[in-house]
């Protein structure tokens, strides 16, 4: 009797520690790791959008924090300004990896500004996975979200896609049903609970994602979470024409949508060599993107030439963090201030 | 199949299972050894015929060793020689076929059976041993098949001596708590050190070494120092999970790493680092060369030849020869360098302690300490670096100051500075002896932490590649 009294005892002692431990480790994990929950949509430019009003903190892959507005992205909470600078596109320009203010969204509105720090001039629009295939499908949706748009610019990682990643060119339909905080409220209650879950126990949601990681040399949950999109598709010449009919379709369907300035931002991933050099790797289809954007009137402005500059000259390497490894993942502080750099120039310089 | 993967949980907990289930000694014995075959073929179940033969080659030699003894009454060196020999030949036959053949034969994939090393190094031990009369006549397959397949050190070691084991297998260790508490712990920091340390680190050094010309002075500096923590977590993580298996079931293992970077000098160096393997080079390699039996230019001799023939053992490449006659000559060095200092005390007749003040000994052992740390983190270049021509580039960007890449891994200064404390606070408290510390369970707290370290654990591992290196060699 004593000895089962005491196993007893034993095992309640045990379950006790492990209900404190996970809520201490909840709490010892916030400042490296914080995610919102996502809420999931059929409507809206994007496929998901964060839960209004929550902040994400990110150590990860660098180390970055975040706020979410009150449309579910992550900007400031700031009205527009009567022309804004809308920027739609994946997890690079969502940026969680730097602070917030050093985005390169961020550092563009500020130079667009004008010292005007009372309203938003570049409003990011940008969620893990949101590539070409899917901005092109919530174009329009895009649009009809932030009203007051002078110019768009698309952020493409790749020009690589697979046709089949053109599931739709502006079908996506805007609902203010699903939009920001009414977004939250008219979901299941299940998805609810879901999402309080993993907000009140970050752990969760640190441990989901890291399943998702299978190259750990990306380090980062984001990169594999990709939408169906296949990342690594590199296309056999066979479906080149494919290819050239659908992104042909997808530019067509972006200009019935929309005429006025566009900017295609290109930053290709690079490589540093055994012999101490840096490359960027152009795709096959890179021209052929390059020249479907000058025939609809959109500037093409590419990034390879300025990381082979900024390395040759300074040593600087736009992506990877001090807590991953140089030249992979996601755009870092460097990476964000060239793309600024250069996307202010366009924009001031009238598109020379 | 690794530790620290689901097969192996399920693998483990059937086992655990059966043994608690199945108290005969015999019964036991046959469960380990076909869970022991059952992990080794889960890798590759061709190579599983590779270690039975290999047991069985060191059984017979063992028995008629002993039979040749009794009905001739030779020693049996035949035998030795012929059981060392197959041993050998198989080992090197995976190992340095492309290395002797100069790549003539590259279209021939010929794949290292992961654990060879160890356990060929084993079937070596116990047959030299049964012939220097160290342990009795094998009395049957079992038992030896046992000793040299036991599934937790059969991958990379500890390098178990068939003395330490087989009386434990005799004893038939019963599964207790307290033991399972115990290994879970030993396993719990192992697992720490390799999936949340060393694959951490390799982030970094990987991307060092595979570019070095492409990173500054203090980038390769980092990555060099990353590298030796990385491996020392790898290996020592491995090594800890091992025992931690081993003794959750009841028997004890070798210790394999005793705070090594905190050795005064190469010779106490190789007394704490890969200990198994150092006794095991030591006992079967430099005696049987000679030792320090034939004067002292052979006993330099020999151990410059053994620490070559460790090198060699590692890879068949320049680098690991390189790394292992480094090594070798340090020894030599701190060698004379004790003797010159042992015939200067007899001549001033100074004892060291009247010679020196305390403060001052103090510095000078902190500061061999560090020469010691460096000189070995420099043979590590070697160990890394993927060729001669890359090493060089390394050592080189170390000695002079270039503008590169400036990388500092922020995890490299995190985990670097946390070992350091650790065992800066073991070598004092336990008298440089890294014993395993341990919690006791039946207070509450020590189970809230026990808990909490795991979830941080899964929380900081890293997912990316986690092969152990020490499975290559």
């Amino acid at each position: 009797m004593k000895n089962k009294n005491a196993s007893l005892k034993n095992l309640i002692q045990w379950i006790l520690a492990a209900v404190l431990a996970f809520v201490l480790a909840n709490i010892l994990i916030i400042p490296y790791w914080y995610a919102p929950g996502w809420v999931s949509r059929d409507t809206g430019a994007t496929p998901a959008i964060y839960h209004a009003g929550k902040t994400v903190i990110n150590g990860y892959e660098g180390y970055g924090w975040a706020h979410v507005d009150e449309r579910g992205y992550l900007n400031e909470d700031k009205p527009l300004a009567d022309e804004v600078v809308l920027v739609l596109g994946c997890s690079h320009t969502k940026g969680i990896e730097v602070p917030m203010d050093k985005r390169y969204t961020s550092l563009l509105n500020d130079k667009l500004s004008g010292g005007d720090d009372s309203k938003l001039y570049v409003y990011n629009m940008a969620i893990d996975g949101f590539y070409f295939p899917q901005i092109v499908d919530g174009f329009k949706a895009a649009l009809q979200e932030i009203p007051s748009v002078k110019t768009v610019i698309i952020e493409i990682p790749s020009t690589e896609y697979a046709p089949t990643d053109f599931v739709g060119y502006n079908t996506r339909q805007y609902s203010a049903d699903f939009t920001g905080t009414t977004a939250f409220k008219n979901l299941p209650l299940s998805s609810k609970l879901q999402t309080g879950i993993k907000e009140i126990f970050p752990l969760t949601s640190l441990y989901l994602s890291k399943q998702f990681v299978s190259d750990g040399t990306k380090a980062t949950p984001f990169f594999q979470a990709t939408a169906g999109l296949n990342n690594n598709f590199v296309f056999p010449p066979a479906v080149y024409d494919e290819y050239m009919q659908v992104t042909e379709n997808a530019f067509k369907s972006i200009r019935e949508a929309w005429d006025g300035e566009l900017v295609l931002l290109y930053h290709p991933s690079i490589q540093i060599n055994p012999d101490g050099t840096i490359s960027y790797k152009d795709t096959i289809s890179h021209p052929w993107f390059f020249e479907i954007s000058q025939k609809y009137n959109a500037l093409f402005a590419g990034m390879g030439g300025t990381w082979h500059e900024t390395y040759n000259n300074k040593q600087l390497i736009p992506y990877g963090f001090s807590n991953t490894a140089p030249a992979q993942g996601h755009l870092n502080e460097d990476g964000h201030r060239l793309i600024a750099d250069l996307l202010y120039m366009i924009l001031e310089g009238g598109n020379n | 199949m690794t530790f620290l993967t689901l097969p192996f949980l399920i693998f483990f907990i059937i086992t655990m299972a059966l043994l608690v289930l199945i108290r005969g000694k015999q019964q036991r014995q046959i469960i380990l050894l076909l869970a022991s075959y059952v992990f080794y073929a889960y890798w590759d179940v061709r190579f599983l015929l590779l270690l039975i033969f290999q047991c069985l080659v060191a059984y017979v030699s063992a028995k008629m060793i002993c039979r040749t003894r009794l009905t001739k009454g030779s020693s049996g060196k035949p035998w030795v020689l012929l059981g060392v020999g197959l041993c050998l030949c198989v080992l090197g036959f995976f190992k340095y076929f492309h290395f002797f053949t100069g790549g003539h034969f590259d279209t021939l994939t010929i794949i290292l059976p992961v654990g060879i090393s160890f356990y060929t190094f084993q079937s070596i031990s116990y047959i030299v041993d049964v012939y220097r009369g160290k342990i009795a006549e094998p009395e049957n397959f079992l038992k030896v098949s046992l000793y040299i397949s036991f599934f937790p050190q059969l991958m990379a070691g500890p390098i178990v001596k068939a003395r330490d084991f087989l009386p434990q297998l005799d004893r038939n260790p019963a599964i207790t708590w307290d033991n399972i508490q115990k290994g879970a712990q030993i396993f719990l920091m192992g697992a720490i050190k390799k999936a949340v340390i060393a694959d951490r680190l390799a982030v970094c050094v990987d991307a060092v070494f595979a570019a070095p010309k492409a990173y500054s002075s203090l980038s390769i500096w980092c990555a060099v120092l990353a590298y030796s923590i990385q491996l020392y977590c790898d290996f020592s993580g491995y090594s800890d999970m091992a025992i931690g298996v081993a003794k959750a079931m009841g028997y004890d293992l070798t210790r394999n790493f005793n705070l090594p970077y905190l050795s005064a000098n190469v010779t106490e160096f190789w007394k704490r680092w890969h200990i198994s393997l150092s006794s095991w080079l030591q006992e079967y390699l430099y005696i049987s060369l000679g030792g320090n039996r034939k004067g002292p230019i052979r006993t330099y001799i020999n151990l410059l030849l053994t620490m070559v023939l460790g090198g060699l053992w590692h890879g068949a490449s320049m680098n690991f020869i390189i790394w292992g006659a480094l090594h070798g000559l340090a020894l030599v060095v701190h060698k004379l360098f004790m003797k010159w200092r042992e015939g200067r005390k007899s001549n001033t007749g100074l004892a060291s302690k009247d010679a020196v003040t305390s403060k001052r000994a103090c510095f000078i052992h902190v500061l061999s300490i560090l020469c010691t740390y460096l000189f070995v983190c420099v043979c590590w270049v070697f160990f890394r670096a993927t060729d001669l021509s890359s090493a060089l580039t390394i050592l080189k960007r170390m000695l002079i100051f270039t503008d590169g890449i400036q990388y500092v891994f922020i995890f490299f200064v995190i985990y670097g500075l946390a070992l350091l404390l650790i065992h800066l606070y073991l070598y004092i408290k336990e008298n440089a002896q890294g014993r395993y510390l341990f919690l006791d369970f039946n207070k509450f707290w020590p189970k809230v932490i026990f808990i909490l370290v795991i979830l941080l654990a899964m929380a900081f591992y890293y997912p990316g590649d986690g092969s152990f290196i020490y499975f290559q060699f």
